[in-house]
């Protein structure tokens, strides 16, 4: 399907559609989202809606709770977090999210590299200027 | 580089989309958006709009060798599986896990999901829950995994209520009955196919029975999950469906005709769902907190 906003900007002598720029974006921020809600948890347990809000305060990972719950799923599954119901000062009770051992291992493995790649990229996009 | 494959010729198009679909065909549905939208940039940057098919295969095979397997159709591509001009289709047989994964998953905002059997989409009841605020998104760990049995047995209890429902309406008007009922009716809702009151009753009797013998098995059955909320929520559709065909049977039909039968289908299996669901919630904050 056509992109609807079809705008092409020239740059050089190549040409990049802004949707496919768009595209690029969304595929980076899909490379963090999962770093992104381990190191939330990193800083202590949260509940699902309080890291939707969370995150969703950060315009720059642009994320919503259709992403966040079926990544919270995931995670789950595959054991780098578990929850647990506990009570809430108002309103119903409500499930909390805590990093697993397996979880803070795999915060600090994807930490270490996004450090590593972002240094790298600094780095690169710097010379290129 | 182009910058969608709308870009492409026809047939080479065509070949792209065809082994895009063979190539998320092979992940779990939850990651084939994410991989379909890399595969289709990845080839948008190595081809142009006059790339053949030729071509395409190249670029195809520099991408990997498991997008290339795929390409060529050996692999772990599964050809039972894709898109068929844009409509998606899925024609292995259908699983717990999948039935789950497309009709009952309140985590995903989509209230439509590709099927798990067949050519379409299925309705996600648990996304349409999470919308109407009945449920949260993250109400269960795994959905019906912490369902307790006593609900399970419950839900059985719907079809076997509508199959008594609809043996004792045969058994106590069946005599005052036309001698042919209704079969079959045209989009404004009038009955425009006949069948004999006995087909009838057989047919209505037969179903609602099958529909109720379905459920008990299920709530019968000592494994929770989402094979045994699925059964459950298949007989509650028929059950319903049958019971409010059953009654339509009787009157002179009209536009609601439509609207009132898949309503009596799909409002059961929803209602099933949710209910199973909410027990599978109130058994883990039972769990956690002492109470629900």
């Amino acid at each position: 399907m056509p992109c609807p906003t079809q705008i092409y900007a020239v740059q050089g002598t190549r040409c990049y559609h802004y949707c496919m720029a768009d595209e690029r974006t969304a595929q980076i921020r899909r490379g963090v989202v999962e770093l992104a809600v381990l190191g939330l948890l990193a800083q202590g347990e949260r509940y699902g809606s309080q890291i939707v809000d969370e995150l969703a305060a950060r315009p720059a990972l642009s994320l919503t709770g259709g992403t966040v719950y079926p990544l919270l799923s995931r995670l789950l599954k595959a054991g780098l977090i578990d929850s647990t119901w506990q009570e809430s000062p108002v309103g119903p009770p409500r499930k909390y999210y805590r990093l697993t051992q397996a979880g803070q291992a795999a915060e600090r493995d994807l930490r270490s590299a996004w450090d590593s790649v972002r240094d790298t990229l600094d780095d690169l996009l710097k010379e290129a200027r | 580089m182009i910058t969608s494959l709308d870009h492409l010729t026809p047939t080479t198009r065509g070949a792209a989309r065809a082994w895009l679909d063979a190539s998320v065909a092979a992940v779990p549905h939850d990651l084939r958006a994410d991989l379909r939208d890399e595969l289709t940039i990845a080839l948008c940057e190595r081809l142009d709009a006059t790339s053949g098919p030729d071509e395409l295969a190249r670029v195809v095979a520099d991408l990997g060798p498991v997008a290339a397997a795929s390409y060529s159709g050996d692999g772990d591509a599964d050809p039972r599986v894709g898109r068929w001009f844009g409509v998606p289709f899925d024609v292995r047989p259908p699983t717990g896990d999948r039935l789950k994964e497309s009709m009952w998953d309140p985590a995903d905002p989509r209230l439509f999901k590709p099927c798990a059997f067949g050519a379409g989409w299925d309705l996600n009841f648990g996304g349409a829950a999470v919308k109407l605020g009945l449920i949260e998104p993250d109400a269960e760990d795994e959905p019906f995994a912490n369902t307790p049995h006593e609900a399970f047995s419950a839900a059985a209890g719907f079809p076997a209520l509508m199959a008594a429902a609809v043996v004792a309406h045969y058994a106590v008007r069946g005599r005052s009955l036309p001698d042919r009922l209704p079969n079959h009716w045209d989009a404004a809702g009038r009955p425009d196919r006949w069948v004999g009151k006995g087909t009838a009753a057989a047919v209505d009797v037969g179903l609602s029975l099958a529909a109720a013998g379905l459920g008990a098995a299920a709530a019968a059955s000592r494994t929770n999950g989402a094979g045994r909320a699925g059964r459950l929520g298949l007989a509650a559709a028929i059950a319903g469906g049958v019971a409010k065909m059953t009654v339509i049977r009787t009157m002179r039909g009209g536009w609601w005709v439509g609207p009132v039968l898949v309503g009596g289908v799909l409002a059961p299996a929803g209602l099933t769902l949710l209910g199973l669901a909410l027990a599978g919630r109130d058994a883990e904050r039972r769990r956690d907190l002492g109470h629900s």
